[in-house]
């Protein structure tokens, strides 16, 4: 349904940015999919590590704890400034200058372009 | 660009940096607070290393992925967990000293293989550019309609992994919901509604109300504080105006119970008003309301960013502006040109704040919870079964999936229409790159305006300094 509503958003703005999302899914971008399922693991994977040893124990049902919950969660906590910035402001400065020079490449400009520094 | 990213890293440790520095020191203080063991001090001393490397790796690895380095910033980003089992494998059974090491390890290992690529590809990135990009934009995916595009026939790959993902959605959230809702519905293994006609009965009218009232609270309060702080942020420059402008977006992406958190430590029972009420001896109550509806009365001062008002003043066109000074509007210009023009973005903004915190205070109030906060019922949810064993029967208690199923729909609408009103061509969208170029122009200010918003976000944020020792009156 979430996806539904983003295409069904995105599909009402016809900028050249718009995104297929069922090409998302295609097999033209395994490297993608790795790469997010690999780090969606890597959230996972050592809390899940902990609940099926030892250390974990079963509350009920698929419901798990372990001692490694609580500290790593206030670690995962820490980070949430640092990628408020790097989402919010980082990003979309970057982005700026990203679609700058590759607009420089895409309307078939001179080389030399590419190195000059851009505009505020 | 390459100074730009620099310049992104730098931002980023600087905030970062001091952030893990302070979480190191403020350990043993985290660790009494929320009564952790000694083994679990040490994990988190290892995570909080490990999170300061994964900030890094995330960065490098988004970078690698924007210059369509996508194997690159796989291993980067997905080197992370890649490597990440192994040594949390041989956590448990290579003794509890090791707890932890795993991920500061992954992440560095992950870190440096993505700035190893970064390096490579900014080193390269002219011969990238011109060797290996597509020269013109693909247009055959803007062109089809959206309802072709869903109902594409898809490939038995395709079929396969939406298969799949479909079935983790069902077996990590949906059958863990039913399991959790089937228990409100059944008594001793027999259907029953009883459960749910109490709860509608009793609890539902006062939750709706006060539900309302925390929405319409948190958006009169919310944009009192939030629309002066976001014109100054904008109109105005001051020593600081990053740090505020960051403190203003940080809510937007912390978690709901974070925010509760910080403001029981404000409004609770022993939180400061109530420790500043005792010694100035304004009040003698036991806890502090001053709004009607009970748990209603804190989450209006829970929406105090200005975000979407920043953006919604940065997109507007400066020659508006310029426009209405040469029309000498003076004072009314903010009334009757700004906020008229910001509008669609504000009312988007409200919509969001409104349904976001009546929300968050839907399953507490229906459930009869008026002193049940967000961390609470965190706390709660972590516990169950080992000290609260009447915990997992509150949590299956029918109100509060069912209010949140009954507001989660109406959550997305408001967006969607406002958005939908606003139309493609309003001069009041989003701060995209070409709102960007135009926005409020911003002046530098005077002494007194520029302390404006560190006094506002003071008021706001620094009062959880206090000590939070109810004393003895």
């Amino acid at each position: 349904m979430l996806c539904a509503r983003v295409e069904r958003e995105l599909a009402a703005v016809r900028v050249p940015e718009t995104v297929d999302l069922t090409g998302a899914f295609s097999s033209a971008n395994p490297d993608l999919i790795a790469a997010g399922l690999l780090y969606n693991a890597a959230i996972a994977v050592d809390r899940i590590a902990f609940w099926v040893a030892p250390p974990g124990r079963s509350i009920a049902g698929w419901f798990h704890a372990s001692l490694y919950d609580t500290p790593i969660f206030l670690c995962y906590l820490s980070v949430v400034p640092s990628l408020a910035i790097f989402l919010v402001s980082v990003e979309t400065d970057f982005y700026d200058r990203y679609r700058e020079y590759y607009g420089v490449a895409t309307s078939m400009a001179p080389c030399g372009r590419c190195s000059r520094p851009s505009g505020p | 660009m390459t100074a730009c990213l620099r310049e992104g890293l730098r931002r980023t440790l600087v905030v970062q940096g001091p952030l893990t520095c302070c979480s190191w020191c403020w350990r043993p203080w985290i660790a009494a607070e929320l009564g952790l063991d000694g083994l679990q001090l040490g994990i988190m001393r290892c995570g909080l290393v490990g999170a300061l490397l994964h900030v890094l790796c995330l960065f490098g690895g988004i970078v690698l992925l924007y210059f369509d380095r996508r194997r690159g910033g796989r291993r980067g980003r997905g080197g992370l967990p890649g490597r990440q089992p192994g040594p949390h494998r041989d956590h448990p059974a290579g003794g509890p000293r090791s707890y932890g090491l795993g991920y500061p390890l992954a992440a560095l290992l992950g870190c440096a293989w993505a700035y190893h690529r970064l390096e490579q590809t900014l080193d390269d990135l002219e011969y990238l550019t011109f060797g290996a990009q597509p020269m013109a934009p693909e247009t055959s995916a803007v062109e089809s309609s959206s309802a072709s595009r869903l109902m594409a026939p898809r490939s038995a790959g395709e079929a396969t992994l939406v298969a799949a993902l479909l079935g983790l959605l069902a077996a990590a959230i949906v059958y863990p919901l039913l399991q959790v809702l089937s228990v409100a519905f059944l008594d001793g293994g027999v259907p029953t509604l009883r459960p749910l006609a109490a709860f509608l009965g009793r609890r539902l009218p006062r939750g709706v109300r006060e539900h309302a009232v925390a929405g319409v609270l948190a958006v009169v309060i919310g944009s009192v504080i939030a629309v002066p702080l976001a014109l100054l942020t904008v109109r105005y420059r001051f020593p600081g105006r990053t740090l505020v402008t960051v403190l203003g977006v940080l809510p937007l992406v912390d978690p709901p119970f974070v925010g509760a958190v910080a403001f029981q430590q404000i409004l609770g029972q022993s939180g400061a008003v109530n420790l500043l009420c005792r010694r100035t001896r304004v009040s003698r109550s036991s806890s502090w309301r001053a709004f009607p509806g009970g748990a209603g009365a804190e989450p209006p001062l829970l929406s105090l960013h200005p975000a979407q008002y920043r953006g919604a003043l940065a997109g507007l066109d400066r020659s508006l502006e310029e426009a209405a000074r040469t029309w000498q509007l003076g004072a009314p210009l903010f009334r009757r040109v700004l906020l008229p023009l910001a509008l669609p973005a504000t009312r988007r903004e409200r919509c969001s704040r409104s349904s976001r915190e009546s929300t968050t205070w839907a399953r507490p109030s229906c459930s009869n919870y008026t002193k049940l906060l967000a961390p609470q019922a965190y706390v709660r949810v972590t516990t169950i079964g080992l000290t609260d064993v009447d915990g997992l029967r509150d949590l299956r208690h029918p109100g509060g999936p069912l209010v949140g199923a009954l507001r989660s729909p109406r959550r997305s609408w408001p967006a969607a229409s406002s958005r939908r009103s606003a139309g493609a061509g309003s001069a009041a969208g989003d701060a995209g790159p070409a709102g960007r170029a135009g926005g409020v122009g911003a002046r530098r200010a005077a002494v007194g305006a520029g302390l404006l918003p560190h006094s506002a976000f003071c008021c706001c944020r620094l009062p959880r300094l206090e000590p939070h020792a109810l004393p003895s009156v």
